[in-house]
């Protein structure tokens, strides 16, 4: 009997709780979680899209649309300048808008902008939509509220601040046109006004009124309206009628707390909840995968978990060391073995998914004699340096630390709680540690972990990178508008960093979201959002 | 009797205190700080620097200490650092579901370890190794498996294999049988977690109470076993088993949160967690200074519960 079936019938519990037990009630280690910015794709958005309820497809609905759903903290303030977290930005995604959004693809679509034009290389006129309604009467969205939400932002002193760096003003030239200059033109700029973060679009006056209190009771233009907090249970997300887009199907969410992945599992399997968010374990993606009635939605290399080597340390400061790093490091072993379903192999800093990735970047196949012969040359041999780990180290990590140690490198794990984490990783307090990036938009990789303006703490290059070649090229790119320049120019940028080797890509990292085969559309995309207005009950 | 409980009781404020400033001192030395894990990584330091202000976290540590005094006499928790609720309010939503897991899981490992730890003291002085040891290995047992791991493998035959009890779901106060449901599992892991121990400590205090000559003479009037058992030997038995039921009441505690976590119950525990994941100061000292004294407390009603027992011990 295969272990899946063994799993599934008859004495399989205690079988399947000793393999869950290894885990322990590790909830999340939600490596990195935390993380910033908003996306785009390259691909410019098509311009409008006309108004449509959801899909309900070849099945019959339910009586009662009420989608159980996983949520894994406690809901934080829902505010566009400083959210953070997968799970609050995919509360976020349901109750506001922006002027664009990621659809299930994670192509970029218009969301409050009926449509734009580009009246110069630097200027987006941004025509909005009549008909979008706020929640909870507060009339309809307008062009002052789209300059309000965004001046707050660039004004502000949060988190995304910089990703409004380009813009020089944002005017409302009537009650639905916005007109947005920029200092430079930026082929990637529609991704900066996407419904992720800093481009979600607030209402003035709520925001005004409610001050503090706007971040737990929203006023919004999406699907759907919070409701109900209850701190550790969970909280409600109930439909908005006048949506634009007319009401989705799902009459609520009920987003309940469920820290543990593997509780969260078998919650599943007993029908207690509808879809999971975010399982990043492989134990309970065993004890899912084969059974009846359940589905998977994956966000496939959602983001790059890139090693950040701090260069300021004499021996990372040697490319040598830091490309024997990568020869040492049997990555496709590490995956196969220990994280096959939320890990795959990656070669480079961007993902392989977006358009402007280059699969001809210089390769580093499992060589530990390559890495030998790398650290002997740069009189590094037996190396031992420092890892900052969020968390427990994982089994993955454990086996990277095996096979670099087969080539002369000791790794130390040293755990850092998140708290202590995310401040040592801004700081650049570290040997060596880890990041992923959710984003849909080349620009953010490349600019926050390359540009030197961003070097720790005043960005996310941890490694201290400055190449003034690379720094040139990426600024020829965000500006170049014709396609075969600009993707010679990521290319070129692609092939350097990879030679350079400030950031070993450990691994592409996969978000699984989980469903009962009666929640219908479930999909999770690469940022990893999910569709909530798109998915319905289907009566089982 | 009053007299000593009024004492007593005053004897608990300094511990409570020094509980207090302990939870203070040590949240506050943890590396990690709460304004810039809450604007996330990526904010600028004004604006950290800003909330840190809004927060109080720039005053000095004994000025933070004087004003969190001044608060916790005047039974003013201050707000969640995260989510900007009271955390008294916070606090009066979850005491309901720990006070009812930790004090049914109590209530119960007592009632099963008891008998359980006298029946193998009986059995050890009958000379019956067998069942003593039966029992003995049965409280060890379960002495050492791991809650986490013990409430994963009843979620999968209980909720999964039977499909009787939810591993997750809300909690209805209004409801009893979805209550009973909801905390079966939960007080299970809990109530076993306690037997081990006070199964064990009754065992060798019954036992050493049944060579003792009154025991004989009982037997020797022609009391029957069992009321020689529960009437006699355990009641002069107590105070040691008393002492560690009230000992264990702390474990107990403990287990509850990582229980809570594991079932996704809204208790005490849940709400720890999550502000100390999230550097909330003020929930975290909130949350420990309620456990500790209840911890406080409970070991205070022990001292006066021995008295109750035996009338010979002062303090």
């Amino acid at each position: 009997m295969k272990r899946r079936q063994f799993l599934q019938y008859g004495g399989g519990g205690l079988a399947a709780a000793a393999i869950l037990g290894t885990v322990g009630c590790g909830g999340d280690d939600d490596d990195d979680a935390a993380s910033p910015t908003a996306g785009t794709g390259s691909t410019p958005a098509t311009g409008s899209t006309p108004g449509s309820s959801p899909d309900t497809g070849d099945f019959e609905l339910a009586d009662e649309q009420v989608l159980r759903a996983r949520f894994y903290f406690e809901l934080l303030p829902l505010d566009p300048a400083t959210i953070f977290g997968i799970e609050q930005e995919n509360t976020a995604i349901a109750v506001y808008s922006g002027l664009t959004k990621y659809n299930a693809n994670t192509e970029l679509e218009a969301d409050l902008a009926r449509d734009w034009e580009q009246p110069d290389d630097t200027t987006y006129v941004i025509n909005l939509r009549e008909n979008a309604a706020w929640q909870k009467d507060y009339g309809v969205v307008t062009a002052e509220d789209v300059v309000f939400s965004y001046n707050r932002i660039r004004e502000g002193s949060g988190t995304y601040a910089r990703e409004f760096g380009l813009i020089d003003s944002i005017t409302a030239l009537d009650d639905t046109t916005v007109e947005i200059k920029l200092s430079q033109p930026d082929g990637n700029f529609l991704h900066q006004v996407v419904n992720y973060h800093q481009g979600s679009v607030l209402n003035a006056r709520a925001v005004t009124e409610l001050g503090d209190d706007h971040w737990f009771n929203p006023v919004g233009s999406g699907p759907f309206i919070l409701n109900d907090i209850q701190p550790g249970q969970g909280f409600m997300l109930d439909r908005f009628e006048d949506y634009f887009l007319g009401p989705a199907t799902l009459e609520r969410i009920e987003m309940r707390t469920v820290a543990d992945q593997n509780t969260a599992a078998i919650a599943l399997l007993n029908n207690e909840l509808d879809v999971l968010m975010a399982i990043r374990q492989e134990p309970p993606l065993d004890a899912l995968e084969g059974q009846d009635g359940i589905e998977f939605s994956v966000g496939e290399e959602w983001g790059i978990s890139m090693w950040i080597f701090n260069t300021t340390i004499p021996a990372l400061s040697d490319p040598r060391v830091r490309q024997a790093f990568a020869y040492a490091v049997d990555r496709k072993g590490a995956i196969e073995a220990a994280a096959p379903r939320t890990s795959q192999y990656t070669k480079n800093i961007v993902p392989s998914w977006m358009p402007e990735y280059f699969d001809g970047v210089p390769e580093y196949e499992y060589d530990p004699g390559e890495a030998m012969a790398l650290l002997s040359a740069a009189g590094h041999e037996n190396l031992t340096l420092k890892f900052m780990n969020l968390g427990n180290p994982t089994e993955i990590l454990t086996l990277v630390q095996a096979s670099l140690a087969a080539a002369g490198i000791t790794l130390e794990f040293e755990i850092a709680d998140r708290a202590q984490f995310n401040q040592r990783r801004v700081s650049g307090d570290h040997d060596i540690t880890a990041r992923g990036y959710p984003t849909a938009n080349v620009d953010q990789i490349l600019w926050n972990y390359l540009h030197p303006d961003n070097i720790v703490p005043n960005g996310f290059n941890g490694s201290r990178y400055n190449n003034p070649d690379v720094t040139d090229m990426m600024v020829k790119a965000r500006s170049e508008l014709d396609t075969e320049a600009r993707m010679q120019l990521y290319a070129d940028i692609q092939t350097q960093v990879m030679t350079d080797m400030p950031y070993l890509p450990i691994w592409g990292s996969n978000e699984w979201w989980p469903h009962r085969s009666t929640a219908k559309g479930v999909v999770c995309n690469r940022m990893p959002q999910g569709n909530w207005y798109d998915i319905s009950i289907a009566k089982s | 009797m009053l007299s000593y409980t009024a004492r007593r009781g005053l004897q608990t404020v300094p511990v409570i205190l020094g509980v207090v400033t302990l939870v203070f001192l040590m949240i506050r030395l943890l590396p990690g700080d709460p304004a810039a894990y809450i604007l996330g990584e990526g904010a600028q330091q004004d604006a950290i620097d800003e909330l840190r202000g809004r927060l109080g976290l720039n005053d000095s540590l004994l000025v933070q200490y004087r004003e969190f005094l001044l608060d916790v006499v005047t039974l003013d928790l201050g707000d969640s650092i995260l989510n900007r609720i009271p955390v008294s309010t916070m606090i009066m939503d979850a005491l309901p579901t720990t006070l009812f897991l930790g004090g049914i899981s109590l209530v119960l490992g007592f009632l099963i370890a008891v008998p359980l730890g006298s029946f193998a003291a009986y059995f050890a002085s009958k000379g019956k190794g067998a069942a003593d040891q039966a029992t003995t290995s049965f409280a060890l047992a379960v002495d050492v498996i791991p809650g986490f791991w013990l409430a994963l493998v009843l979620m999968l035959f209980f909720t999964l294999q039977l499909g009787w009890l939810p591993a997750t779901g809300a909690v209805e106060w209004g409801d009893p049988v979805s209550l009973s449901k909801r905390f079966a599992l939960p007080i299970i892991v809990l109530t076993l977690g306690q037997v081990g121990v006070i199964a064990r400590v009754t065992r060798t205090a019954v036992m050493e109470v049944l060579a003792d000559d009154y025991v004989r003479t009982a037997r020797a009037m022609g009391t029957p076993e069992i009321p020689v058992l529960f009437r006699h030997a355990l009641r002069n038995a107590a105070l040691p088993v008393i002492t560690v039921a009230g000992l264990s009441f702390g474990r107990l505690l403990g287990g509850t949160v990582i229980i809570e976590s594991i079932f996704a119950l809204p208790g005490m525990g849940t709400v720890l967690i999550n502000g100390i994941l999230g550097r909330d100061y003020t929930v975290v000292q909130g949350v420990v200074l309620v456990y500790g004294t209840i911890f406080i407390l409970v070991n205070l009603a022990t001292d006066i519960t021995y008295t109750r027992l035996d009338p010979r011990v002062k303090f």
